[in-house]
Order: structure tokens, then sequence, then C-alpha cells
């Protein structure tokens, strides 16, 4: 796959459109998904799809093939999506006080990890992570990026990264232990 | 004494990233931490099978087909500044008086004085913030011309007059925004509202009664353009590089 991309991301550079209009067509689901996962609403996600490609193309002169081209594009939509987070006024980046990430309600003896009630969950949980909580946890969970590589996509310090990490699964794990009737 | 590998150690272990502790070896002799790593690992699998609404097998053409709408308006691939703001220079800001004279002049800001002729008295500083909250309150109001349009129902055409002269009334101030912003070397801000003007224009020039086709091609173009993505994104940006306005000196 990766193959047949350096070949039409090499004609993409010299302005082909045709090139690059078959990049978008075989990366379009896939950066939906993680359009998704980073901004929780499909509005927001086809947004940040759309001006994704629409930076790639203008920045593709610049484009030296160092990463993958599908990590250089997740790379970009990260970074649109944290704007666009950031934009709509998410919580503050510094981190919450442990009192203040909240658990899920008391697990009844029916509650299980019922798919629908665990979507809920995980949903709100991702909504109420600031904007670098979420683009972190994201990319390390969903997109299988290590902490170096979420460090320089996001332009912050390893630590930084690691950190919004751990927050990231600390409140799901908090939020999710004990309608799997697990400890926290 | 056991101790046990850390919370963070275990996570960073459970994405297969090097620790330094020897967390593998610990977890082979330590059943509780074993068991908490298998407590995560069940409940971040649970995250993964989170379900992602789909996407049609022609997704990836509708996005191409919207791109290229967008590529035709603006056909050179030059690379582009981001959105993040560098700052307006002072001495720009100082550039851009006029403008903000003007506009305060107009009443499309708060006064911040009784008098034009006070505000060339105030610090470069207090300039470039006034000059940046009119600019994001330009954007808001301009979000709520454009998402109108965006919404607007082909069906009710005489509901666009109102959204029309919404835009016939900001134009003039883009065009003076934008000029200001030109002067101050900010190109991200003065391509937007490059982008917005022309959006603006586009929408103030148009018919009062357009047909249900006209509505259909204005908002293909609006989103081929994603001009509102970029002022939606801007826009707190602008109220995020205010500094707070100090309360004024007490004399108690």
């Amino acid at each position: 796959m990766e193959g047949s991309s350096a070949a039409a991301v090499a004609r993409a550079k010299r302005g082909d459109r045709e090139a690059f209009r078959e990049l978008v067509e075989r990366h379009s689901h896939h950066l939906f998904r993680l359009a998704w996962r980073l901004t929780g609403n499909e509005s927001d996600a086809e947004d940040v799809v759309q001006e994704t490609f629409w930076k790639a193309w203008k920045q593709l002169p610049g484009f030296e093939g160092r990463s993958e081209f599908s990590s250089w594009l997740h790379r970009i939509a990260a970074n649109c999506a944290l704007d666009l987070l950031r934009a709509r006024g998410r919580r503050p980046e510094a981190a919450l006080p442990e009192e203040e990430i909240h658990a899920a309600p008391e697990p009844g003896p029916e509650r299980r990890l019922e798919s629908a009630e665990v979507s809920r969950t995980i949903a709100a949980e991702l909504d109420g992570m600031t904007a670098m909580e979420r683009t972190a946890f994201v990319l390390r969970h969903f997109e299988g990026r290590s902490i170096e590589e979420i460090g320089q996509a996001l332009g912050v310090r390893q630590e930084a990264a690691k950190q919004s990490v751990f927050r990231a699964v600390a409140k799901l794990r908090r939020a999710l232990a004990p309608a799997a009737g697990m400890s926290s | 004494m056991t101790n046990h590998s850390t919370d963070e150690d275990l996570v960073l272990h459970l994405y297969g990233e090097k620790t330094g502790h020897g967390v593998a070896d610990h977890l082979a002799a330590c059943t509780e931490c074993a068991d908490k790593v298998e407590q995560m690992r069940r409940l971040l699998k649970a995250v993964g099978d989170a379900p992602v609404p789909e996407r049609g097998e022609q997704y990836g053409a509708q996005v191409w087909h919207r791109l290229k709408a967008r590529l035709d308006v603006e056909e050179t691939p030059v690379a582009r500044p981001s959105f993040g703001l560098r700052g307006w220079a002072l001495a720009a800001a100082a550039a851009a008086i006029a403008a903000v004279a003007f506009l305060i002049g107009r009443g499309t800001m708060p006064p911040v004085s009784p008098s034009g002729t006070a505000t060339a008295t105030l610090s470069l500083e207090a300039q470039e913030r006034i000059l940046r909250d009119a600019v994001a309150r330009h954007f808001e109001r301009s979000r709520r011309v454009l998402t109108e349009a965006s919404n607007a129902s082909g069906e009710e055409p005489t509901s666009f007059a109102p959204i029309r002269t919404g835009a016939e009334g900001l134009v003039a101030d883009n065009r003076l925004f934008r000029q200001a912003a030109q002067r101050s070397g900010d190109r991200a801000v003065a391509q937007t509202l490059e982008e917005l003007e022309r959006a603006l224009i586009e929408i103030a020039n148009g018919p009062a009664q357009p047909t249900p086709e006209q509505i259909e091609a204005l908002q293909r173009r609006l989103e081929a353009q994603g001009v509102l993505f970029k002022i939606r994104v801007l826009a707190p940006q602008m109220r995020q590089a205010v500094p707070p306005t100090p309360p004024p000196a007490s004399n108690l």
C-alpha cells in the first residue's frame, strides 16, 4: 500500500492532481475514523478530514518522505483536531486534581460491560478530556503511535505526551472499571 | 516488602513502550501487578471496540469532490502559514490604528474612550488588544452569517434576505481588518480575512431571493472554501492572544 502511495506522492508533489485524488480516496476512510475519534462528532470529523487534505496539498512540496505518507497525514489531522478542540473551549490542559477525575455511577448488580453503555461512557470520558489528553490518547491507543512520535506530532516534549496519555488512561479506568466490576 | 510497578510503567508496558524499570520481569513474579495489567488490558480493549460511524464506499470520492472544488478556487499549491498566530507586530498594530479608530467611531467595537483622539494615546499593546478583540468579534458575526447561509433552505428563498443584509454589513469591516492584518504581517489572519471577504461579497452581491439551485450552489462553494472552519478556529485564538485588560488603578 505504501509503495503505491509513494509513487502517487511523488507525482502529487509535482502538482499532479490526479495523483493526489488517488491519495485522498485511499486515505479518506482511515482519516475519518481518526478524526472522529479525535473530535467525537461526525461534522467536526468531516471538517478535519477536509482541512487535513487541504493542508497536505499545500504542504506536499515540503514533504520529504522521512515518514510514511499516512503517518504524515495523521500528524496533520491530529493538529487540525487539536486546534478545533481547543477552539471549542475544552477543559484547560493543566492536570486535574485526582478528586476531579470523576468515577462512573455506582454499578448495580446487573451492570456489565454492555456495549452501548460502555460506548456512552467512553464517549463521555473522551469528551471530558483536555484536547491534548484526547489527541495523545487517540494517537497512542488507536493509531499505535509511540510516545516519541506523539510528542513530535503535537510539538510537545515526550514527557508531556506521556503524561497526557497517562491522564487519559486513568480517567478511562476510573470510569470503566465499575462497569466491569473491576477495581480501578 | 514488594516494590510494585507504578501505574505509569504498567501503561507504558501495555503499549509496548520501554520503561527501563524491569516491568516484564516484575510481572512474571508479581500476580498483583499482573492482574492489574490484565484488568487494564480488558478495559482498554473495550475502548478499542467502541464503534465508529461508517462512511460509504464513495466517501473518498466525495472528499475529493469537495476538495477539488476548493482547489479550483485557490489553484496555486504554495505553502501557507498554519492557524497558529505569531502575534501581530506592535509597530504594525500602530499602523492599523486608523482602521481601529474608524471602527470605533462607527460603533463596530465597544468604545474605549469618549473621543477618537483619545485612542491615539493608547499604548501599542492596548491597540493590539483592541484590534484582536475586534477581529474576534468580526469572525463571530461572520460565522453566524455564513452558518445561516450554509443552513438556508432552498424552499424558503425569502428567508435569505436577512442573511444577505448581514453579509453586506460585514464586507466593509472585513476589508479594514484585512488591510490591518496585511500591514501587520499576519499572513494567516490576512489570508482568512481575504477568503472570508470573498464569501461575504458573494452573498452580499447575490440575489435577495435566490432560487433553490442558487442557494445550493452557494452552499457548495462555501463548503469547498472551508472558510467557516477557519474562522471557527481562529476566532477563539484571537481572543486567547488578547491579554486581559488590567483593572483601572485604584486611588484608595
